[in-house]
């Protein structure tokens, strides 16, 4: 028996249609069903842990209506969990809130670890977007035991900072101060460098990340007012609202360095000049940053645009007797002095 | 000062806390104090006065990268080198045909013959192992031995990066890199050495790309079969011969380029799901030309790949060739196995345009797309029920005349769509054993290895299914 060519057609598209369906990336049946088994009571009680941590960092109070915000969740649920977690002496009722107890203390501290660990690595050793990172790493942050936890901090050279800037609490729970204050108390003119982005309100940190502002940057103020605050870096331009701008943190650029935010990008040089690096983007990082240096591209090195591709993109360049292409997207990120005459 | 003496703890306490002052960036510091130290010694004793060297090189490099000349020189190398490798592969592969499959054979049948040697033993091991493993060599080892020396002196020259560094951008634009390049070229010659050549991408994610998407250029196993059944169907389907000519080879060319455009279109489709999580970092080295060292190339290209390919091939032609003669002289009620599985492919392979036989021949001849042809036909003789062509179950063999091809897959019930379909499907197939072998062998993981084994023949299946569909609805309505 054979079937009308046109219905096997129909089915054929049917079928195209119901696979994109279950396996679209993200949206897909398969991967929601996949992030619904991952709301269990423990991640849960351990996210309920992350905020009330995170709070007493900044010294803010923990109520019920803000764990149920920040959970997604009824107030109802949230004074339930609370209840619970106390009853297991995580957390213990104060005057105006909740606060952690000792034993919360720690806990949090080593999902506070873990968490920031595992971003430092999604940012340094894998192709994920700044705005992806968290969003794993709230994921991986529940199912990784200490002795992981551990080899990654090996792995990675035991970093101090993760890619947002907040510090990670040490193996035995040291946790370095809070550093900066917020973008808004600057005034126009001033120079600043990035510190830290406060995540703790989403949708505010990914207007940040959005733009490319990760710690490290170093930015010029060009205009305060209520309406919006406007950066500038190097080669771009920001523009936040107030609100958005005080999840930013800062610490004044250091006298000695006010002139590096005059340089000049790699990519910006023609073919035939000179220039020498003085410093890498913080957008350059892990393994590309490593690359680099291998390469014996390292502050102080001369550079000399060497040479076009057909399409301009990548650019060879001349360095420590060796051609090397970059691509533009890279060169953007390494900043040079520019250099009179021939190398 | 009091005169307690210093414990392990204090200084762990003191360390921990410098931690914090030290900062981030101790490691790079540390790497720039030791470059500053080594670029000082090598400025004492090194001296570089190549001047003359260095506008040699400007100028080559001018020739092979500028907008007007780079892309003129490359298309023409790269067609160079595809057809020293198909016309002067020719004559040793006939004569190694002939040595090997007419002269040897026959030798070994008879003396098999002599010693009394039962039928089936010397149906598994002369007509099913040797006559396997023969074909695999003497379609493969010329073409390799011609192509990959040429490749390589182009490598030693110092050439192949100046492509990369042409083709990067539009690689860049799916998400790969420009090394994708040459390794696709490579692929051309044989997939396995293409998925080894991989490992010059230093970039993880663009490195999986690069293997998993190999498969898309056509290796010189599947070319015969694509100029085989494009010249006795889609040429002979135009009426002049001449005429039928052009059209055969515009047939070709088409499944290759079709395949340089999956190639694009399956990077980025991975490079923006599957592999997005992965690392990418982007650096390409263009060192200086040099006159290629022509006897070490020759060397180590056959050792390294030729040789190295080979043997892989062999050690899965000997098995494949063994089971291929055991499905065709097993019997289950009355029929051989290879007939109930033809019988049971049949109606799937009608389906998507091709047949059971097709199929068949696909699933069988894993091991290498040089004998999927010759089992096509050995299997088309033992169903079609033709008499007085071939040698036997189980033994494979290709016909002289193109003329008594198309007869014998006309009697199997072969149409022009069968042979569009077979032509897409050669494209768009399971990567042979080899091959897998080795994508394994370099990815030391089994979730990639079945993605780009499985990968190709899901959207071979689909294209066929398609094409099959469109071209009978077409045809319904007429």
């Amino acid at each position: 028996m054979t079937m009308h060519p046109g219905i096997l057609l129909a089915i054929g598209l049917g079928v195209i249609a119901i696979l994109c369906i279950l396996f679209w990336p993200r949206r897909g049946l398969v991967n929601l069903w996949r992030s619904l088994h991952l709301n269990t009571r423990r991640t849960r009680i351990e996210h309920a842990l992350k905020h009330m941590f995170n709070n007493e960092y900044i010294q803010q109070k923990t109520t019920v209506k803000s764990l149920s915000v920040k959970l997604s969740i009824s107030q109802r649920h949230t004074a339930s969990l609370l209840a619970r977690m106390e009853s297991r002496g995580l957390v213990k009722k104060t005057r105006d809130g909740y606060g952690l107890t000792e034993e919360g203390n720690a806990y949090a501290l080593r999902i506070v670890r873990a968490h920031r660990l595992w971003e430092r690595y999604l940012a340094d050793e894998t192709g994920l977007r700044g705005d992806e990172w968290h969003r794993y790493a709230e994921r991986l942050e529940h199912s990784t035991s200490p002795e992981q936890v551990e080899a990654l901090a090996d792995q990675l050279g035991q970093p101090l900072y993760d890619p947002h800037g907040a510090p990670i609490p040490s193996a035995d729970g040291v946790i370095g101060p809070p550093m900066g204050q917020p973008a808004t108390a600057f005034a126009t003119g001033d120079l600043i460098v990035v510190t830290r982005i406060d995540k703790e309100q989403e949708h505010l940190y990914s207007q940040i990340a959005a733009e490319g502002i990760v710690p490290g940057m170093q930015l010029r103020i060009l205009e305060m007012s209520p309406q919006r605050i406007r950066f500038s870096s190097q080669q771009n331009e920001y523009v936040l609202a107030p609100v958005v701008a005080s999840r930013l943190m800062a610490i004044p650029l250091p006298a000695e360095k006010t002139e590096e935010i005059c340089n000049d990008t790699l990519s910006s040089l023609k073919i035939g000049e000179t220039g020498k690096v003085v410093r890498f983007s913080p957008n350059c990082r892990g393994a590309e940053r490593r690359r680099l240096m291998d390469l014996g591209i390292i502050p102080g090195t001369l550079i000399r645009a060497d040479l076009n591709s057909p399409f301009g993109d990548p650019k060879a360049y001349f360095v420590r007797e060796t051609s090397i292409a970059l691509r533009n997207k890279l060169a953007d990120l390494i900043y040079i002095e520019k250099m009179k005459g021939a190398a | 000062m009091n005169n307690q003496p210093i414990t392990a703890e204090d200084i762990l306490t003191d360390a921990a806390s410098l931690r914090w002052d030290l900062g981030e960036k101790v490691h790079e510091s540390l790497m720039e104090s030791i470059f500053k130290e080594a670029a000082s010694i090598a400025g004492d004793v090194v001296s570089i006065s190549e001047k003359k060297k260095k506008t040699w090189d400007h100028s080559l490099d001018w020739l092979f990268t500028s907008k007007l000349t780079g892309f003129p020189i490359m298309f023409g190398l790269l067609a160079g080198v595809l057809w020293m490798t198909i016309s002067g592969a020719n004559v040793p592969s006939s004569m190694l045909a002939g040595l090997l499959l007419d002269t040897v054979h026959p030798w070994l049948k008879a003396m098999a013959g002599q010693i009394g040697m039962p039928w089936w033993l010397d149906g598994l091991l002369i007509d099913g192992m040797y006559l396997a493993t023969a074909w695999v060599v003497s379609v493969m080892l010329p073409p390799m031995a011609i192509f990959f020396p040429l490749f390589t002196l182009f490598e030693d020259f110092g050439y192949l990066p100046r492509v990369a560094f042409n083709m990067d951008h539009l690689f860049k634009k799916v998400g790969a890199h420009g090394r994708q390049a040459l390794t696709m070229s490579m692929g051309y010659g044989c997939n396995a050495a293409g998925v080894v050549a991989c490992r010059i991408i230093d970039s993880p994610r663009e490195r999986l790309i690069a293997i998993i998407t190999n498969n898309f250029a056509v290796c010189n196993g599947r070319w015969p079969t694509l100029f085989l059944i494009s010249s006795i169907f889609v040429g002979s389907a135009v009426s002049s011969p001449l005429l039928g000519s052009v059209v055969s080879s515009a047939a070709v060319l088409a499944v290759m380029l079709l395949g340089i455009l999956f190639t694009f279109a399956v990077s980025w489709l991975l490079s923006n799901t599957m592999l997005r999580g992965e690392a990418s970092i982007y650096s390409l080295e263009l060192p200086p030309y040099r006159p290629p060292r022509i006897l070490q190339t020759l060397y180590t290209s056959l050792i390294d790949r030729t040789i190295y390919i080979l043997w892989r091939a062999i050690v899965f032609a000997l098995p494949a060739g063994a089971v291929i003669w055991l499905l065709c002289n097993i019997s289950v009620a009355d029929q051989s196995l290879a007939e109930h599985l033809i019988r049971i492919l049949n109606p799937f392979g009608l389906l998507i345009g091709l047949n059971g036989v097709i199929l068949l021949a696909y699933i069988i001849a894993i091991p290498a797309n040089e004998i999927v042809i010759p089992t096509i036909l050995m299997l088309t003789v033992l169903t079609a029920g033709v008499t007085g062509i071939g040698e036997g179950a189980g033994v494979m063999f290709e016909l002289e005349s193109e003329g008594d091809t198309a007869a014998l897959l006309q009697a199997g019930g072969w149409t022009l769509l069968t042979a569009v379909n077979l032509l897409l499907f050669c494209l768009l197939h399971n990567p042979c054993s080899t091959t897998i072998y080795t994508i394994w062998k370099e990815t030391r993981s089994v979730k990639w290895t079945a993605l780009a084994a499985l990968l190709p023949v899901g959207i071979g299946v689909a294209v066929c299914f398609f094409v099959a569909q469109i071209w009978r609805l077409i045809a319904h309505s007429f």
